[in-house]
């Protein structure tokens, strides 16, 4: 009698011991996804803050060096993001026709060793795209974009723009 | 016995259901996912008015300044100077404010298609804003100053104040706020206002005048490497003296009596305690005869204190004839002179003349 009770004891603590199991591996698994969007977001969001509140002249980066050598850079004060549109507004508005792939350079030069290469990147100012960077391998599951409204100065007394910046990130 | 055997089962059912009930993922995704969709709009929309107000503001300040006072610039080289600095910042204030002087629109502050006016540029950014990120703004400008010089600004700025209303609206969150910004704009790159209107105002008749403010290279310490020693060349150098007039430099500190920038609008020849700046005229910009009397600035432009030249006049020996500028070059500044207590300031006179 007394082995039955404990039979009866031990198969209802393997009954126990499924179902908590189930029910904990339901719970765990349907939240894997999470993570991976929220951390697009941050990189997504941080990388339009880092092209939009830093100065050229803080930035130690060979391409920033290059194209103020070459006289397409002329006012280091500005941000990236307002230097990138500056570019474009050169390429929409006078005969520039290496601005456009300037501001691509430039944008790339920039976040290649920020934004992992697993993901998709496409970077638009006023809904022109400047830069694409696609992973063929990539199952796109979910996009997430930040825009941010920019001011370049062409100089002291000239003032172009507003135009809007869309930062979108794949994964 | 058997009923007590399940109890396992039933605590752990229990157990279970609670975990459900709490981390439900169904629940759990609809609910963040509402919840993370308001929450990044209003930090969308916050990290927006951030830069309104660290950003925007001052930038379209800045300009619209700069084009008010390259207009006003323009405005005393066709008329004359203003009477005093209030008046200088009333008519700042309805260049920034309206595009116009005496009732007189500015073809300055506009360019083809872009206006440098205050409330204009503030509603091309309302509506930036409603297209890209589809929220409603307005915004208010409540006033705009040109403020005084002073020792916080620095010789090399002029101060700008701001105050603005603005009011943005979404449908998960309101902002309604009033912004105040102090900014300063620097001087360098606008041309001098004084030199420029002498044109019109002296019978002088200069080649060129619209040379824009470069600040010198050089500290006060590095002009007086020379000076206090000895007084002929080729004992000291002119190296400095001849790049500070060819590159039209001017210069900043506590030895200079002469004017601020925006005193340079007006006939006001009171010194500055804190901000003056100063620099020399070139002979080559000038036609016509010499003139004997120092090229400092505000000496060359002054009557009344061309005199200050010749201070050694009561004495022997006079300076004119003591101090021969022909070792200068280019030989087209052989005609330059400098009033006994500017050639200390400038590094080329003893200090015994500094109080002449």
């Amino acid at each position: 009698m007394n082995k039955k009770a404990s039979a009866f004891f031990v198969f209802d603590v393997f009954i126990a011991a499924t179902i908590l199991v189930i029910t904990l591996t339901i719970i765990l698994s349907s939240s894997v996804e999470r993570p991976k969007t929220e951390q697009t977001q941050v990189l997504s969001q941080d990388m339009m803050q880092f092209l939009g509140d830093n100065k050229l002249k803080d930035i130690n980066n060979q391409k920033i060096d290059d194209l103020a050598a070459d006289g397409n850079i002329t006012d280091l004060d500005q941000s990236p993001l307002e230097q990138i549109a500056l570019l474009y507004h050169r390429a929409v508005n006078e005969p520039c026709s290496t601005c456009l792939n300037n501001a691509s350079h430039l944008f790339e030069s920039l976040t290649i060793s920020i934004i992992p290469q697993q993901y998709n990147v496409y970077f638009f100012i006023e809904d022109q795209l400047i830069h694409e960077r696609t992973n063929a391998a990539l199952e796109t599951t979910f996009s997430y974009s930040t825009k941010r409204i920019t001011y370049p100065q062409e100089d002291k007394f000239t003032l172009v723009g507003p135009y809007t910046a869309e930062l979108q990130i794949e994964g | 016995m058997n009923k007590k055997a399940i109890y396992f089962s039933m605590i752990s059912i229990m157990l279970a259901a609670l975990f459900l009930l709490l981390f439900s993922p169904k629940q759990t995704e609809t609910t963040t996912s509402e919840l993370d969709l308001v929450s990044l709009r209003i930090t969308q929309l916050d990290d927006f008015t951030k830069d309104l107000e660290e950003i925007y503001i001052d930038r379209l300040l800045r300009v619209s300044a700069a084009r008010a006072i390259d207009t006003l610039t323009d405005y005393v080289i066709i008329n004359n100077l203003f009477v005093d600095v209030p008046e200088v910042q009333d008519e700042f204030y309805n260049l920034v404010t309206d595009g116009e002087i005496d009732g007189v629109s500015q073809t300055n502050m506009k360019d083809t298609g872009y206006t440098y006016i205050l409330p204009e540029l503030l509603n091309t950014l309302e509506i930036e804003v409603e297209t890209a990120l589809n929220a409603e703004i307005t915004l208010n400008l409540v006033d705009v100053q040109l403020l005084e010089q002073s020792s916080e600004s620095g010789a090399w700025n002029i101060p700008l104040e701001i105050t603005a209303d603005y009011e943005l609206v979404d449908a998960y969150a309101k902002w309604n706020k009033q912004i105040n910004i102090i900014t300063n704009l620097s001087i360098e790159g606008f041309i001098d206002p004084f030199i420029a209107s002498q044109s019109k105002l002296d019978p002088l008749i200069l080649k060129d005048y619209l040379k824009p403010i470069k600040k010198s290279t050089y500290s006060y310490s590095e002009w007086d490497d020379d000076g206090g020693t000895e007084l002929l060349p080729p004992l000291f150098t002119t190296t400095r003296l001849e790049e500070f007039i060819a590159e039209g430099y001017y210069r900043h500190d506590a030895a200079l009596h002469n004017r601020d920038f925006l005193h340079r609008f007006t006939f006001d020849t009171t010194n500055s305690d804190c901000c003056a700046i100063e620099t020399l005229i070139d002979p080559t910009i000038i036609t016509g005869s010499t003139y004997d009397w120092s090229y400092v600035d505000k000496h060359f432009f002054t009557p009344s204190s061309r005199s200050s030249y010749n201070c050694w006049s009561q004495t022997d020996p006079d300076p004119a004839t003591l101090f021969e500028w022909d070792f200068l070059q280019p030989t087209a500044y052989k005609e330059f002179k400098l009033d006994p207590g500017s050639q200390v300031i400038y590094g080329i006179g003893t200090d015994e003349l500094r109080d002449c």
